[in-house]
This record gives structure tokens, C-alpha cells and sequence, in this order.
């Protein structure tokens, strides 16, 4: 980019393109790995010789590996993916250090192949959401800190004054991430390879739901509304539909977040009163979590016309309403009485995936799709496959949600029902399970649909760029010289 | 619609101040967030560790060594992701499991396997609910105790065996978080095994199964055994029905 | 939403292009915030300080409710014979329940043998009743009772009686 010259009182911003399309390509292929694994295991479910006799290939050993594919590998990449691409755009500079972003991506990614490897040998600390081991833990810390000085480091040579939404939201992922990360981690290794939590029974599970809700919170919610509030205006070329809204419900929205967790722990141990805090935090987490859900419907309105033609719109829409969606069950699931009902059941399976096929994987293709043709400067190979791709994701995740609906309400309410004599009507805990064969292969099928669509989207990425460079190259990005 | 543009300055007074105090201050905004998100966490987990806490309770022992090593094995094949160790205070899990568990019957579970799913059923109090031997046939063969299990069945730990040393380091790890191993605790482990192991195959052996004291099924055996027993016969030495 | 203004605010230039409106924030979210908000603390204070539940009182009355509501008589009012049907009925409950223990033919194995005259806890119909209803939990008999319901035991007890019967040849 050295020969473009900008107009006068600009700049040339020579951007760091290289490790958006790493991130990128990461995302693509985590994804399908980790939704493999989903389906796999969803199969051991509905037939469990599945299982395959291996120690190595149990429901317990892979349920761990799907879990951290996909918020981790394929979650966290597309966090980072977008987070290297909009904030050198919003900030108006490269990275601090192109250096550390390398480090942050190849440490990342053998993170990942290490948890993929430590897994299916049953080395984990089995705390939902944090397996991994001590020694994965401590390089988890160090890339964390790679990545947060190369993002303040960022801030600080920023070429604008002020700081956009998208930031913040990213912001607080960064800084709560770390926190939560290291918190919950505090143990006392016994070997290489195990170690004991320094907080012992119920204090170990507050503090690990504190960790397991907030990772919901702060890696697969704020880091997304961050990436909403830059491409769904980019996508629909429309200003945000409101500031001070932004405002009030980031806030609210962080601080109100982080103490959801014990609502993880109804009727449990845990004392009343923390009980309590965590069902009314999560009711009141409701506007605040709508807000961002109202930003983004809103910021479309004016642009509802591109929605007929536009399937990155379609992914955006049908995202930021499943946002919607999840963010009201889950208060309402918070709810002392319904918990009593849901918990334990494949409800909660059903509010999870609504959430995470929903809005992280329809804002990921979403946001994959808008920057596959920028990043490569290529035509998309296949644009009428994109289109089949969001009806595919469409159809196997209201499939996989109302399976799971179906399926958690009816076993909740067979494991509570008695008969006349008030004694379990349904005593036998394996008659039960029977019962649910048939969603859980309809669960299959919803997911497996969900996850071809992914493979489309995957032969999509490889054959774009593979194919001719456009021949008009991109016009330089400029900045203000200030 | 007005977009005239440039109207600088025309948001709400908060909007300004946000904008003019931390927009422009990265330092700052990070601060403000890292308070923000502290807060929650500060107020809950601290009172924890007080008196408004969790209870402890002097009828649950530390786990022997080999319930260590079982536990350990627990952990490993990640059981907690289909059976929980929770039963709720509601009369129908009360009939199904036995009485509900109280926090200090966990006060040396590290780390915590209550668990977040039932595919399978609760184990809280699975502790002597059924022999030895129907465990072991049950890990081999979850089909041949309860037909038409969709459990997967654990063969290697009929044949795998634990490493003395390797249980060591645990109860010494353990220990150094807190929980009351003596001295002789740590010297002992081996002859704790041994004799808690032995006394296991030998119930099974009256069941016609031929094992030994080192098979991980024995300490998975052991852990499984004690699930909790030592709680339901405190809360009824105190007279709590349920 | 009549108060849109839809007035960029012109942060275009900090926003790599993208606009703000001003538009305030919809009545409807606000109030819904400001609900939740009162909700939570009205919901706490008669939680912990107005009515003084807990979870343990509410399980008390969950218990007490079902005490009134069904006895523990009802447990003893089944009445108990081995008859034919009795018989067929207990063999289902006996395969899906007690073979894996006791064996298909009562032989034993896990369990004791039933097959033989020999009666560790005595041989009576109420004892054989009431062993299944109460377990023998230190040797890892489950406690039944709770589990088939005061019917289905004396219809496993009649099978497993009467094919003890057959077995011995009485």
C-alpha cells in the first residue's frame, strides 16, 4: 500500500489483514470440528453404541471437547476475528504489535489442539466449562495477557478520540475473561496433570457458576454485541438506531450480569439469601439484555427491504432474535418455581443451543460472510449457497429447540409426578429416559442439519479463495491525520 | 427524518458526559468496567468464606485414599455430565434418592460434581444403596444390572490399575487446600489402599468376581460406596426425616 | 415511538462511518427495566424479611401437605394373596427389578438365592413383604417400598413365594 496516496489531511492506515484471515479460517474449520463432535455426541445419546466401546470416545470424555470447540475454538475465533478486523477500522490504526497478535493466534489455536488431545484421555478437571487442566489454565493466562496488552496497547496509539460502542463491549470482554478465568482457576496442582480447586464443595460451585454463567455473559454475549454493533450497521449500511440506549444497557449490562450466577445453584445448599441474588439479577437482566436485541432490530428498520436479498441480513435478523429470545427464557428459567421444573432437564440443552446456534453461530455466519469477499478481495464462489446455508441453520435449530423443549418438559415432569397414593409414578429412572429416544433423534436431525449447513459455508470459504482476485483492487483505508 | 449530520453536542447531558469522560479515556473506561463487573462477584463469593456461608460439619471425614483415587477416576471419565450429585429439597427427589444434600456433606469435594444434568439418575446417595458386586457388573456391563441402560460400559476399568504414588501426590495436594490428612495420613497411604481394597475384593469375591485391591474399579467402587452415607446418618442421628 | 428524532449525532468520523441516532430510549424498555428493578427488591424484601420463607420451610410444607393429603395407612390396606394374577403380575416386576440380583430362575448371584428353602430373614409372607419394602441396606437390598408401591410388592412377594414353592417342590 506504499504507492496509494489519500487525499489531503488524510492518511494511509495500513491495516493488519493477515491475522483477521487467520482468525477467519480458524473459525470456519473449529466450527465444523466442534459441531461434528455435537453431533456425534448427540448421537451417543439417541443410541448409545455410539459410545464405540473406546475409552477415548465416551459421552463424557467428547461432551467436553464439543463444549469448548465450539464456545472457545469457534466462539472465541470469530471474537478475535472480528475484534482484529473492526478495531483497527474504528481506531483508525494497525495493531499495537503484529507480534503479539501472532503469538496471541498460534497460542490460542494449540490451546485448542491441546484440549482436543487432553479430552478424549480423560485429563480434565470436569468443572463445567473450565476442563481444562492447570497447566492449559496458566498458558490460557499468558495468551489472555498477549491479547489484552496488544488491545490496550491499540487503544493507546488509537488515531480517534473517542472510543465507539463496539469497543466497550469488546472492552469488557477482555478485562472480565481475565478475571473469570483466573478466579475460578486458583488450585493446587498434584501432578502435571491434576490438580484440587483452592475452594472446596458448595464455595467451589458458586464460584465455578460465577465463572460458567458469566462465560456465557462475557465471551459468547458482550465480545457478540460488540461485533453487532459494528457489522449489523456495516451490512445494512444504516446509523444505530440508538446511542443513549447503548449506553444504559452496556452498563446495566455488565454490572448486572456478573452476579446471575447462583441461579445455577436454586435448591441446592447454597444459602438463601445467595440464592435469592441470583434470580433477581437475572430478572433484571432482562431490559438490559433486550436493549442491545432493540439496537439491533431497530438500526434495521429503514432496511427491512434488503432482508428479501441480503442472507447476510437474514443471519443478522434471525440472530439478534434468537438473542432476543434466549435472553427472556433464561430470566424466566431463573424463576425459583420454573427452575424447580427445568433444571436438571434437557430444557436447559434446548436454552443453551438457542442461544449459541441461535445468536453466536447466525452473527458468526453472518459476520463471515460480510467479510469473506473484503478480506480475500474475491467474489464469494457460491452466493445462492449462502442463501441455502442460513435456511438450513434456520430449520435445524427451531427443530433442535423445540425437540429439547418437548424433551425437557416431559421428563421433568415425570420425574416429579406421583400417582394416587402419592408415591413416584414413574419409579424406574431408565422408563423415563426411554421415553425420550425419539426427541433426542430429532435433536439429531436438527443438529445435523445445522451442522451441513456449516460444511456448506466451509466448502464456500475454500473455493472463494481459491478463485480470481477482483480485478479493481479495494480503495486505501484513510484516516484523518491528526 | 433529519439527517442533517454534524450536530455535535445534541445528546442527552448523560450522553455527553459519557461520552466526554470515558469515551475519550480508554484508561478510564477500563477501570469503570473492571469496578462494574467486580462488584457482583466481590458481594457474593466473599461471604462464602464467613459464617453466612456454607456450614461445615464434623460427621464428614476427609475421603480415604482410595476414595481419592475413585473420585479421581469419577472425574476423569467426566460422570458429572450425566449424573448429578444433588438431590433437591423437593419431596419427589426425596422419595427417588433419600434425603436432600446439604452444602457441608460437600465440604471435601474438590472439585464440587454436583453436576447440571440428569441423563442418567442422581448419585448423591447411591452410597450402599446396591453390593459391590452390582457396581462392578454394572461399570462392565451397565446393560446386565439395568436393562435397557443407554450407559456406555467401562471395560478398561475392570483392568486398569492406580499408582500408589500417584494417589500420594493427591492426598498431599489435598491436604495443602485444606482438608485434614495427618502426617500419618500421608505416610500410610499405601497400607490405606491396600487394606480398603482388600476388603472390597473380598466382597466381591463372595459375589464369584475375582479382582484385586489396585484396580481402578476398586477405588471407583470405594468412592461410590461412601456417596452420601456419612450424611444421611448424621441427619438421622439429629432426627431430620428428610 | 413517536420521540424518535432519528438525528445522527455525527460521530461518523470516530466510527470507521458508522452513525448514531439520538433517538431516546423506548418508554416501553425503561419501564420494563425500572419493573424488574422494583420486582427483584420487593421480591427479596418479602422473601427474606416480610414472609420469612426459606427453602427449607417450604419443603416442611410441601411434606406436611402431602402427610394430610395421603397417610401412611394406605401403605398396609393392599391386602396380600398369591393368586394366579397376583403371580403374573409379580414375574414382570420380577424380571425388570430383581433378576439382575436374584437371578432369573432365583438362583442368586449378586443377591441371595431365592430358590432354595432356606430363609436368612424368615419365610413368611409378611416377612418376605417386608424385607422388599425395607431393603436390607448393608447388604445392598434396595428399600422397594417407595420405589413399586405397597401393590406391586406383594405381587413381586406372591411370585417369588410361589415360584419358591414350584422350586422346592412343596
Amino acid at each position: 500500500m506504499s504507492a496509494a496516496t489519500a487525499a489531503p489531511g488524510r492518511i494511509v492506515v495500513d491495516y493488519d489483514d493477515d491475522i483477521v484471515r487467520k482468525f477467519f479460517l480458524a473459525t470456519v474449520i473449529w466450527g465444523v470440528v466442534g459441531m461434528l463432535v455435537g453431533v456425534i455426541i448427540a448421537l451417543q445419546l439417541a443410541w448409545w453404541p455410539a459410545n464405540l466401546g473406546l475409552p477415548w470416545t465416551t459421552f463424557g470424555r467428547l461432551r467436553p471437547l464439543h463444549t469448548n470447540a465450539v464456545i472457545f475454538a469457534f466462539a472465541g475465533n470469530i471474537c478475535f476475528t472480528g475484534i482484529y478486523h473492526s478495531m483497527q477500522r474504528l481506531l483508525k490504526t494497525r495493531m499495537w504489535s503484529d507480534t503479539l497478535s501472532k503469538i496471541h493466534f498460534w497460542g490460542w489455536q494449540l490451546i485448542i489442539v491441546s484440549a482436543a488431545i487432553t479430552y478424549p484421555l480423560g485429563i480434565t478437571q470436569s468443572r463445567e466449562y473450565a476442563e481444562l487442566i492447570w497447566p492449559i489454565d496458566v498458558a490460557v493466562t499468558l495468551i489472555w495477557v498477549v491479547f489484552a496488552i496488544n488491545f490496550f496497547g491499540t487503544l493507546a496509539i488509537r488515531k480517534v478520540k473517542h472510543i465507539y460502542v463496539a469497543i466497550w463491549f469488546y472492552m469488557s470482554f477482555v478485562i472480565t475473561i481475565a478475571v473469570l478465568h483466573i478466579v475460578n482457576n486458583l488450585a493446587m496442582p498434584a501432578t502435571f496433570l491434576r490438580s484440587y480447586p483452592i475452594y472446596s464443595g458448595m464455595t467451589d460451585a458458586l464460584v465455578q457458576w460465577w465463572y460458567g454463567h458469566n462465560a456465557v455473559g462475557f465471551f459468547l454475549t458482550t465480545p457478540f454485541l460488540g461485533l453487532m454493533y459494528y457489522y449489523l450497521p456495516k451490512a445494512a449500511d444504516r446509523p444505530i438506531y440508538s446511542y443513549r440506549l447503548s449506553i444504559i444497557h452496556f452498563w446495566g449490562l455488565i454490572f448486572l450480569y456478573i452476579w446471575a450466577g447462583p441461579h445455577h445453584l436454586l435448591y441446592s445448599g447454597l444459602p438463601d439469601w445467595a440464592q435469592t441474588l441470583g434470580m433477581v439479577f437475572s430478572i433484571m437482566l432482562l431490559a438490559p439484555s433486550w436493549g442491545g436485541m432493540l439496537n439491533g432490530l431497530l438500526t434495521l428498520k429503514g432496511a427491512w427491504h434488503k432482508l428479501r436479498t441480503d442472507p447476510i441480513l437474514k443471519f443478522m435478523v434471525v440472530g439478534v432474535t434468537f438473542y432476543g429470545m434466549s435472553t427472556f427464557e433464561g430470566p424466566m428459567m431463573s424463576i425459583r418455581s420454573v427452575n424447580g421444573l427445568a433444571h436438571f432437564t434437557n430444557w436447559v440443552v434446548g436454552h443453551v443451543h438457542s442461544g449459541a446456534l441461535g445468536w453466536n453461530g447466525m452473527l458468526t455466519f453472518a459476520v463471515l460472510y460480510w467479510l469473506l469477499p473484503r478480506l480475500w478481495n474475491r467474489e464469494v464462489a457460491y452466493p445462492k449457497m449462502v442463501t441455502q446455508h442460513f435456511w438450513l441453520a434456520t430449520i435445524g435449530i427451531v427443530i433442535y429447540t423445540v425437540a429439547m423443549w418437548a424433551a425437557g418438559l416431559m421428563e421433568g415432569l415425570q420425574w416429579r409426578a406421583v400417582n394416587d397414593a402419592g408415591q413416584l409414578a414413574n419409579p424406574i429412572f431408565i422408563d423415563i429416559v426411554h421415553r425420550l429416544e425419539p426427541f433426542y433423534w430429532l435433536r439429531l436431525l436438527g443438529g445435523t442439519l445445522y451442522f451441513l449447513g456449516a460444511v456448506m459455508m466451509l466448502i464456500n470459504v475454500f473455493k472463494t479463495i481459491r478463485g480470481p482476485e477482483r480485478v479493481a483492487a479495494a480503495a486505501p483505508a484513510t484516516a484523518p491525520a491528526s | 427524518m433529519a439527517e442533517n449530520g454534524m450536530d455535535h453536542g445534541s445528546e442527552k447531558k448523560y450522553g455527553q458526559f459519557h461520552r466526554r469522560v470515558f469515551e475519550s479515556n480508554a484508561a478510564l473506561f477500563a477501570v469503570a468496567a473492571t469496578v462494574a463487573i467486580l462488584i457482583g462477584g466481590i458481594v457474593e463469593i466473599i461471604p462464602m468464606f464467613t459464617p453466612a456461608g456454607t456450614e461445615h460439619s464434623e460427621a464428614i471425614t476427609p475421603y480415604t485414599p482410595l476414595e481419592v483415587a475413585g473420585r479421581d477416576i469419577y472425574v476423569s471419565e467426566g460422570c458429572y455430565l450425566c449424573h448429578s450429585q444433588w438431590v433437591r429439597p423437593m419431596r419427589a427427589e426425596i422419595l427417588r434418592y433419600g434425603p436432600w444434600s446439604r452444602a457441608w456433606e460437600y465440604q471435601y469435594d474438590r472439585p464440587f460434581q454436583l453436576g447440571s444434568r440428569r441423563i442418567g439418575p442422581d448419585l448423591h446417595r447411591v452410597g450402599n444403596k446396591y453390593p459391590d458386586a452390582w457396581h462392578y457388573e454394572h461399570m462392565r456391563d451397565p446393560r446386565s444390572t439395568t436393562p435397557g441402560s443407554v450407559m456406555p460400559p467401562y471395560p478398561w476399568l475392570l483392568d486398569d490399575r492406580i499408582d500408589p504414588e500417584d494417589v500420594r501426590a493427591s492426598v498431599i495436594a489435598l491436604r495443602k487446600t485444606g482438608t485434614p490428612y495427618t502426617d500419618e495420613d500421608v505416610a500410610g497411604v499405601e497400607e490405606s489402599l491396600a487394606e480398603q481394597g482388600a476388603a472390597i475384593v473380598a466382597r466381591l469375591a463372595t459375589a464369584g468376581i475375582e479382582t484385586t485391591p489396585d484396580r481402578s474399579i476398586v477405588a471407583l467402587i470405594a468412592y461410590l460406596q461412601r456417596l452420601g452415607v456419612e450424611g444421611r446418618a448424621e441427619l438421622e442421628a439429629q432426627g431430620v426425616e428428610y | 415511538m413517536s420521540k424518535e428524532t432519528n438525528r445522527v449525532l455525527g460521530h461518523a468520523d470516530e466510527a470507521d462511518g458508522i452513525e448514531e441516532y439520538d433517538n431516546p430510549l423506548p418508554d416501553w424498555w425503561l419501564g420494563l427495566l425500572w419493573f424488574t428493578v422494583i420486582w427483584a427488591f420487593g421480591y427479596g424484601v418479602w422473601y427474606h424479611f416480610i414472609s420469612d420463607r426459606s427453602q427449607e420451610g417450604k419443603l416442611a410444607a410441601e411434606m406436611q401437605a402431602a402427610e394430610l393429603r395421603w397417610p401412611e395407612q394406605a401403605m398396609a390396606e393392599v391386602s396380600f394373596a398369591i393368586t394366579p394374577e397376583a403371580v403374573a403380575a409379580g414375574e414382570g416386576i420380577y424380571v425388570q427389578n430383581c433378576l439382575m440380583c436374584h437371578g432369573g430362575d432365583l438362583e442368586g448371584g449378586i443377591g441371595v438365592a431365592l430358590n432354595d428353602d432356606e430363609w436368612i430373614h424368615g419365610g413368611e409372607p409378611e416377612d418376605v413383604i417386608r424385607i422388599i419394602n425395607e431393603g436390607v441396606p448393608e447388604k445392598g437390598m434396595l428399600t422397594w417400598g417407595p420405589i413399586l408401591g405397597p401393590e406391586k410388592v406383594n405381587q413381586v412377594a406372591a411370585y417369588v413365594l410361589s415360584k419358591n414353592a414350584e422350586l422346592v417342590g412343596e
